[in-house]
């Protein structure tokens, strides 16, 4: 078997679990005591009571309209602001929808020049976070709920008698709040900054520094990158600026250059775990989590031409030789990125970069990331002062220590003022003696600059949910200088942005800002050379002990949704499958398959992971193919002990095991993995709908491809029989969707994008492992070749818009049936529940509602999208090729008396997606992008030998490499 | 004999009382609330205003032909006219209604007016698609101009949509004109 997606799966020994549909649809208690004599006896009681009452209740219903009308508000109707996406640092560019006064999704900005139009799952789950009921809902003063006015005047005479106060923060990438901060500790001498992330980029920073002496963070053009070597970086998944760098990635992973001359680029991933990016890599190399900085030794030491000081694995050393040679074939067009936090790994990178001439090519030094500065030093140190008393205020603004830097819990708990500028009920307000909760990033005005030189505004959406106050105007307060946020905003970027950008009128240029949401100021700087003290790093390096193999190393790792575990009190983000394990709910210890079987381990036995002066971490096993033999790996941001209903302890938290001192480590550790009776079902969806012998995805080598692109046309499919019923009737539209797997790198963020337009309910872990999981757009993965070293291609699955549906001819109340536009409508209303159609669908993708889902909390439903029904209990319900956008796009049209135009609308995931992997558009117009794309030799129809015709097609993918045993694509069938 | 014959008697009996209850009684479909006619917190008269007066309505409902609402108007829209209007029609004498709009209106609190007409949630309804495609407002609100205080005159049910939908499409075909109102189910549920 060529392609599988899932170890019981490819060994054949998939135990036979209950089906989706095995259990009879429970019913609730009240009802199940009732005798049948009862039910019938209050069922006539109840038809009587109907019947004298006219049916149905006509309870009144409030009609209020404003009192003083606006000027371009219209009720009902959209209208779109720029922003910019505080999910992370990134800062990407986003539009926000707001419709009567609320936002209601979040969509990429375009024009914006880090984001380029993406947003990640993360991005797209922000909407939840803002309409989350359990957010901070005001300032408390010890235990009790204050007002501001109380808390600043206590706080002011506090912070006067603090002699050394430290605010800790992670990294500020907000120029103004920076200005708040920084005015604030003006005024109190001994008073410090202390910058962190949890996610350390300081190895980074200090080793340009020691390289180009200037401690920084470079940016990195994978667009214009042949050839991209990352080591332990997974740069399409959580490093640094995901969805930026996932667009540039992907702008290159097409065999078919548009007319740009470009050849599709070749990336290669050395990593010990198996990462988002990793999966999307023509090449993998497997390296144990303690043989990384090694190879990156060598490796450099080969481009050089020089010789390396370390001894590396004999089968490692043979593969640097090929990939120093690739390197230098590409000298500067190539690029080199590494995640690793070591000093030394980081230089080796900084000198391969600059001995192939990438930089100011791929890496850019003079308009550096600003993202990540934070310097673990200074935390260490703050972490010493704290310990030895030395510390007696501190401030945490937008961070959880308690929960991310081990040790700050008890070595904080002495000092005698504790504030919190935060956000969550979570272990650091626990740990506050003051609590001054901050806006949400959608609530208030902020800037970020997370690029230097691209400014770009934040501005509210909506009044402040809460009693909460935004963080500049707080510092502001206590600085003796109280300002709006708006004002204190537009004040810096009058005196630094308008003067670099030019014009007369402030006020023009403060419109067309907040307008388009940035304003690229560039730069005057010029990127720092080359200047590295090489004895200074070969002293340090041999000095360096060398790392010592052990049976079992540490991985730590970050997931695309979760990310530090900032998120965990969204439940969005909690039931996102990995992208990779395809587990929600939950972290786990990874093994690879060899380990495990090695240790006669099964998926979901609960092991004991143990190190010296360290807590145990007890988790379940996940077992991972492509993991190197010696990796354990371990997400870190589970087992919050503080993050609301949904997000508290939630798996195993691993932050106790970053390793401290002037730089965080996250690999290598040698730790030992024992057993423990116990098991545990992990939620996970990938074996929740199986193949059956049939091979849905199709890939090929770039090589064939461009040698001969019709190869990769499919065979034409045996079966087609074609219908037994009349041809549906074709209307003015024909919708239709190209998937290019290619471009899909499974970031998901289309899946969450989906959820936020859609109104999907989140079901909770225990029904997800029952398989009831209700995302309309799933992401499968499947593996190819060994389990060691296997290839993955990501393949969004969605209901296909069959032309010849088998949902439709089964279901006995006609509540799905076909449009005349082609799509399979979903008629809740009529729909009884029968499931016949979910039962003989082949690709799975109709989901049930089992239960009535949560929807009790009122600010929570705020994130409702109001075009689209909440499905209620016992109905059916699946992708729609989010016809209400459809609909809208139509109407608009013909209000405006003309045809709906290519391209005017995006389907949700469409809109999201980093890699632009989703085409959506209309078949009867032959000038249509859809319309070219389905000429496409690579095009292929999933399941195409059923003849059910399916709406949506897919592209092969196409890998930059040999594809084992295989010359020509491989499965799937031609339409 | 007698058993039977008491007990035939009181089936036609009852299927009798049934019938004549049937015939007599009002029988509607679930969800059709015509007549429904609640008091509103202000006696604002349509009659006056689109009747008497000959007000367009969409001076007053400005949403309808640019969204899925017509909209209520603001009041600062009332008080265009009201704020010299304040008498009783045809009359010196100063309206008590008008009173409470302006008293509203000062107080900047919004009238909590009853809602008359309303779709099910899982039916979406797009005012600014009917009202660009010609059809008039009386067609689905009845004679809005002559009602003092405003019931719902349609049963507003499925039924009806469909049937001036299909009408419309015949006449339009009928004409030579490709048909243009939707008849999918994803036009109004989605």
């Amino acid at each position: 078997m060529r392609i599988w997606k899932s170890l019981g799966h490819k060994r054949r020994d998939v135990q036979a679990t209950k089906a989706e549909f095995d259990e009879e649809l429970p019913v609730g208690e009240a009802v199940r005591q009732l005798s049948r004599r009862d039910f019938f006896r209050w069922s006539g009681v109840g038809f009587a009571v109907g019947l004298a009452s006219g049916c149905d209740s006509k309870k009144a219903h409030k009609a209020l309209a404003l009192v003083q009308g606006r000027d371009g508000f219209t009720p009902g109707t959209d209208l779109w602001f720029a922003t910019t996406c505080a999910g992370c640092s990134a800062g990407c560019g986003a539009l926000a929808k707001s419709r009567d006064g609320r936002v209601i999704k979040l969509e990429g900005n375009p024009e914006h020049p880090v984001g380029r139009g993406a947003l990640c799952a993360v991005g797209q789950a922000q909407l939840r976070d803002l309409y989350d009921g359990e957010r901070l809902k005001g300032p408390r003063l010890g235990a009790k709920d204050a007002d501001w006015a109380a808390l600043d005047a206590d706080l002011v005479a506090r912070f006067k008698a603090a002699k050394s106060l430290r605010v800790l923060s992670r990294t500020i990438t907000s120029p103004t709040l920076r200005k708040a901060v920084d005015g604030f500790l003006k005024n109190l001498p001994g008073a410090r900054l202390v910058e962190y992330d949890t996610l350390s980029a300081s190895a980074l920073a200090a080793a340009y520094q020691r390289t180009h002496g200037a401690r920084l963070v470079p940016d990195y053009r994978f667009e214009k990158a042949d050839f991209i070597l990352a080591v332990e970086a997974d740069f399409l998944g959580t490093w640094i600026n995901p969805a930026g760098f996932g667009r540039a990635y992907a702008s290159r992973r097409t065999p078919d250059g548009k007319g740009d001359g470009q050849s599709m680029s070749r990336h290669v991933q050395v990593e010990s775990g198996l990462s988002l990016t990793g999966s999307n890599a023509d090449t993998r190399i497997r390296v144990a989590p303690s043989e990384a900085v090694g190879f990156l030794e060598h490796l450099a030491a080969a481009v050089e031409h020089g010789s390396p000081l370390r001894i590396l694995d004999p089968k490692l050393a043979a593969k640097v030789a090929g990939l120093a040679a690739e390197l230098r074939e590409h000298a500067g067009r190539c690029l080199v990125v590494c995640g690793l936090n070591d000093l030394h790994a980081q230089v080796f990178a900084a000198r391969l970069n600059q001995a192939l001439g990438n930089e100011g090519v791929t890496v850019e030094l003079a308009r550096p990331s600003l993202q990540r500065q934070g310097d673990d030093g200074a935390l260490h140190g703050l972490l010493q002062d704290l310990a030895a008393g030395r510390v007696d205020a501190f401030v945490v603004l937008d961070a959880n220590p308690a929960f991310e830097v081990p040790g700050f819990a008890a070595a904080a708990a002495k000092v005698p003022l504790r504030l919190g500028l935060l956000r969550h009920d979570d272990e650091t307000a626990a740990l506050c003696t003051h609590l001054a909760p901050d806006h949400h990033a959608l609530e208030t005005w902020r800037d970020s600059e997370a690029v230097a030189g691209v400014w770009s505004l934040h501005q509210p959406l909506l009044e402040p949910l809460f009693g909460t106050r935004d963080a500049a105007e707080s510092f502001a307060a206590w600085s003796g200088a109280p300002l709006p946020a708006q004002e204190q905003v537009k004040a810096l970027w009058r005196s630094q942005v308008f003067p670099t950008i030019g014009g007369l009128d402030f006020d023009a240029f403060w419109h067309d800002a907040v307008q388009r949401g940035f304003a690229d100021v560039g730069t005057k700087a010029t990127a720092p050379a080359y200047k590295e003290d090489r004895a200074k790093t070969q002293a340090e390096w041999s000095a360096r002990p060398a790392p010592k193999a052990a049976a079992h190393e540490l991985l730590l790792y970050t997931k695309a949704g979760n990310l530090d575990g900032r998120h965990a009190h969204n439940p969005w983000l909690q039931e996102l499958p990995d992208p990779i394990t395809k587990i929600t709910w939950d972290n786990y210890a990874q093994l690879s398959p060899g380990t495990a079987e090695a240790m006669k381990l099964k998926q979901g036995d609960v092991v004991r992971l143990r190190a010296p002066g360290l807590p145990d971490l007890v988790l379940p096993v996940a077992i991972q193919p492509g993991l190197h033999g010696r990796t354990v790996a371990v997400a870190l941001g589970y087992g919050r002990a503080r993050a609301g209903r949904h997000g508290t302890h939630v798996g195993g938290d691993a932050f106790p095991w970053v390793g401290g001192g002037e730089l965080r480590s996250y690999q290598g550790l040698a730790l030992e993995v024992s057993p423990t009776p116990q098991h545990m079902e992990l939620a996970c969806t990938q074996d929740h709908h199986l193949m059956e012998g049939r091979e849905p995805v199709r890939e090929m080598a770039y090589a064939a491809y461009a040698k001969d692109p019709a190869s990769a046309r499919p065979p034409e499919p045996h079966g087609g029989m074609g219908s037994l019923y009349n041809p549906h009737p074709k209307g003015k539209h024909q919708w239709a969707m190209v998937i290019d797997l290619s471009k899909c790198s499974g970031c998901s963020a289309c899946v969450i994008s989906c959820q936020a337009e859609n109104n999907l309910p989140v079901v909770g872990k225990d029904e997800v492992r029952r398989k009831r999981e209700m995302h309309w757009m799933r992401l499968d993965r499947y593996y190819t070749g060994s389990e060691e070293e296997p290839g993955v291609v990501h393949q969004p699955m969605l209901c296909q818009q069959c032309g010849n549906a088998p949902c439709e001819n089964v279901c006995p109340v006609i509540a799905t049936v076909h449009s005349e536009e082609g799509l399979n409508q979903q008629v809740y209303n009529r729909c009884v529940g029968t499931r016949y159609c979910a039962n003989n669908c082949p690709y799975k993708v109709r989901r049930f509602n089992w239960f009535e889902y949560d929807r009790s909390d009122p600010v929570e439903n705020l994130a409702l999208n109001p075009d689209v029904t909440v499905r209620s209990r016992g109905v059916m319900e699946k992708c729609s090729f989010c016809i209400q956008r459809i609909q809208r796009a139509k109407a608009d049209a013909k209000n405006e008396g003309r045809e709906v135009k290519d391209g005017e609308f995006q389907t949700a995931c469409q809109q999201s997606c980093p890699g632009m992997a989703i085409l959506f558009g209309d078949l009867q117009d032959p000038a249509s992008e859809i319309s070219q794309a389905l000429k496409d030799p690579k095009r292929y129809l999933v399941l195409g030998e059923l003849g059910v015709l399916p709406a949506v097609s897919y592209l092969t993918k196409i890998r930059n490499a040999e594809i084992p045993s295989e010359g020509a694509a491989h499965g799937g069938h031609h339409a | 004999m007698q058993l039977r014959t008491t007990l035939l008697a009181s089936l036609v009996g009852v299927a009798l009382a049934g019938f004549v209850a049937l015939s007599t009684a009002e029988v509607r479909l679930p969800g059709d609330h015509s007549g429904y006619q609640p008091a509103q917190p202000i006696a604002y008269s349509h009659r006056v205003h689109a009747g008497e007066n000959r007000m367009d309505c969409q001076f007053c409902h400005t949403a309808a032909e640019k969204g899925r609402h017509a909209g209520i108007p603001p009041l600062s829209t009332c008080m265009k006219c009201h704020e010299k209007i304040v008498n009783k029609p045809g009359s010196k004498e100063p309206s008590p209604e008008i009173a409470k709009l302006a008293q509203a209106f000062k107080d900047g609190r919004p009238v909590e007016w009853q809602r008359i007409h309303r779709l099910p949630a899982f039916a979406y309804f797009d005012h600014s698609r009917h009202v660009n495609a010609g059809v008039a407002c009386q067609k689905c609100h009845g004679e809005i101009q002559t009602m003092d205080a405003v019931f719902q005159a349609n049963p507003l049910t499925m039924g009806e949509c469909l049937t001036c939908h299909r009408d419309t499409n015949l006449k339009l075909v009928q004409s030579g004109k490709p048909a243009a109102a939707p008849t999918d189910c994803s036009a109004c549920h989605h």
